[in-house]
């Protein structure tokens, strides 16, 4: 063979020449792919809210087009943002944050934080549906809680996760655990007080303020009780605003 | 080289699919790969879309590596494999995020761990380097099959006794759940990585039972 495929040079050249050509290969499928996977991120949050609110369920949901999800959110949620002290902040749509980025960008200062939310608006029912995120056991844990009309029911919930043990952890995700939270009444509010709500072992002290935690998942118990403990506090705040 | 061109579906070749699936099955005989047929083999779904894509990677990466097995230099020979390999596994990553956003959900970071996974490395080094093309194609595909039909082995066993379903449809009525005050409950051993374990274990010894090429002497 004419090279010699044991110089210096021809191991260096090699290994740029491999470089440039994987790179170039994985930027352009990357750009080109970009639109559809951001798509379907904005199409799973729609799905989430919208079974958050109890429109239908998530499996139902997942049946449909994502034109067709889009058209159902379109046509029942409204969205406001607001900051800290409960005032609207004005220009800055709701669906565009992303809700994990907003509280890691803000962890230590939750004055600062965005706090979007989406009011459903459907055959005369209403309902407001804030999200939420957290930590996990092995990664970031949100969720999106519907509170009814009187803004302190807990009227449906979803959570997600990005990493947490299947069958313990990744419980939250599923029906089962979500389904704690509107078998009994729950409520963030108690004699006018925020309350939040609490997610405990052993028995329920304040079976309207409390969940049952999955038992073999406490750290991840423990980050969706920490996450909903004051979530709800800013919304109070901007609500109390509107009543007075 | 011969003058005559060897058929690429001759007998010797044919071997090259066909010993991965049994005697020199990746999984159970060489038990390489095992760490992803732990964790992904919870439902049968998640075990086929894994399994296909180390297909995918594994054909590419062996027929590109042995395309370029003359000119790859011997010094830098593991990181081209590593580059290339995981080119591939990007690759895969990318397109299924935005294809079946659902299944990349559930493999979340295995997709990118098949990079790591033995079975790849271990085939580009032992046969792609050495061979052309055509073979290392049918050696892809041998391996690629190997490690499927353990995955949905496993993925099976632990679908219908852990979650009481098959690829997602159940086919337990929820009255039957003793928390509808039934009689049933999905065991939960099943949903846990270590019951891979006993299953891939199982079928080793099943296999090595029943073939007489693999009982050891002593």
């Amino acid at each position: 063979m004419a090279i010699d495929k044991n110089t210096t040079s021809y191991t260096v050249g090699f290994a740029v020449v491999l470089v440039i050509v994987c790179g170039v290969l994985l930027a352009s499928l990357a750009s080109s792919l970009k639109e559809r996977q951001q798509a379907n991120v904005a199409n799973e949050k729609r799905q989430f809210i919208l079974s958050a609110a109890g429109h239908a369920t998530m499996k139902e949901l997942k049946t449909l087009k994502m034109s067709e999800v889009e058209q159902i959110f379109n046509k029942t949620i409204g969205q406001n943002v607001y900051d800290y002290n409960g005032e609207i902040i004005d220009g800055v749509e709701a669906f565009s944050i992303d809700i994990v980025k907003e509280f890691k960008s803000t962890k230590n200062s939750p004055k600062i934080r965005k706090y979007p939310v989406f009011n459903y608006q459907n055959e005369g029912e209403e309902k407001f549906i804030i999200p939420m995120a957290g930590n996990g056991l092995w990664g970031p844990i949100w969720g999106f809680a519907a509170l009814g009309a009187d803004r302190n029911t807990i009227k449906g919930i979803v959570f997600d996760h990005k990493s947490e043990t299947p069958g313990l952890g990744a419980k939250i995700a599923e029906k089962p655990f979500q389904s704690l939270f509107t078998k009994s009444p729950k409520m963030v509010m108690k004699d006018d007080q925020y309350m939040g709500l609490k997610v405990v072992k052993g028995g329920l002290k304040e079976p309207n303020h409390q969940v049952d935690a999955i038992a073999g998942a406490t750290i991840t118990s423990n980050g969706v009780g920490a996450m909903m403990k004051t979530v709800f506090l800013p919304y109070m705040k901007a609500w109390d605003k509107v009543a007075n | 080289m011969s003058a005559k061109r060897e058929s690429l579906f001759s007998k010797k070749n044919m071997k090259l699919i066909k010993d991965p699936l049994n005697d020199s099955n990746p999984v159970s005989i060489q038990v390489l790969g095992i760490c992803s047929a732990l964790a992904i083999t919870i439902m049968l779904e998640n075990a086929f879309v894994m399994s296909m894509s180390v297909l995918f990677v594994l054909i590419m990466a062996n027929v590109v590596v042995s395309l370029l097995r003359n000119l790859i230099p011997d010094k830098i020979r593991i990181i081209v494999q590593l580059v290339i390999v995981a080119t591939l596994v990007i690759t895969v990553d990318q397109i299924l995020k935005a294809y079946v956003y659902e299944v990349s959900k559930q493999l979340s970071v295995f997709v990118g761990l098949i990079i790591t996974n033995c079975i790849i490395m271990g085939r580009l080094e032992a046969f792609a380097l050495a061979n052309k093309p055509g073979p290392a194609f049918l050696d892809a595909i041998g391996n690629a099959f190997g490690y499927t039909w353990i995955l949905l082995v496993v993925g099976l066993i632990r679908e219908v006794f852990g979650s009481g379903s098959v690829w997602g449809i159940s086919f337990i009525p929820d009255s039957w759940l003793i928390e509808n005050n039934g009689f049933y409950e999905h065991n939960g051993l099943m949903l846990l990585s270590p019951i891979a374990l006993f299953l891939v274990a199982a079928i080793i010894w099943v296999q090595r039972a029943k073939n007489r090429k693999l009982i050891e002497e002593n």
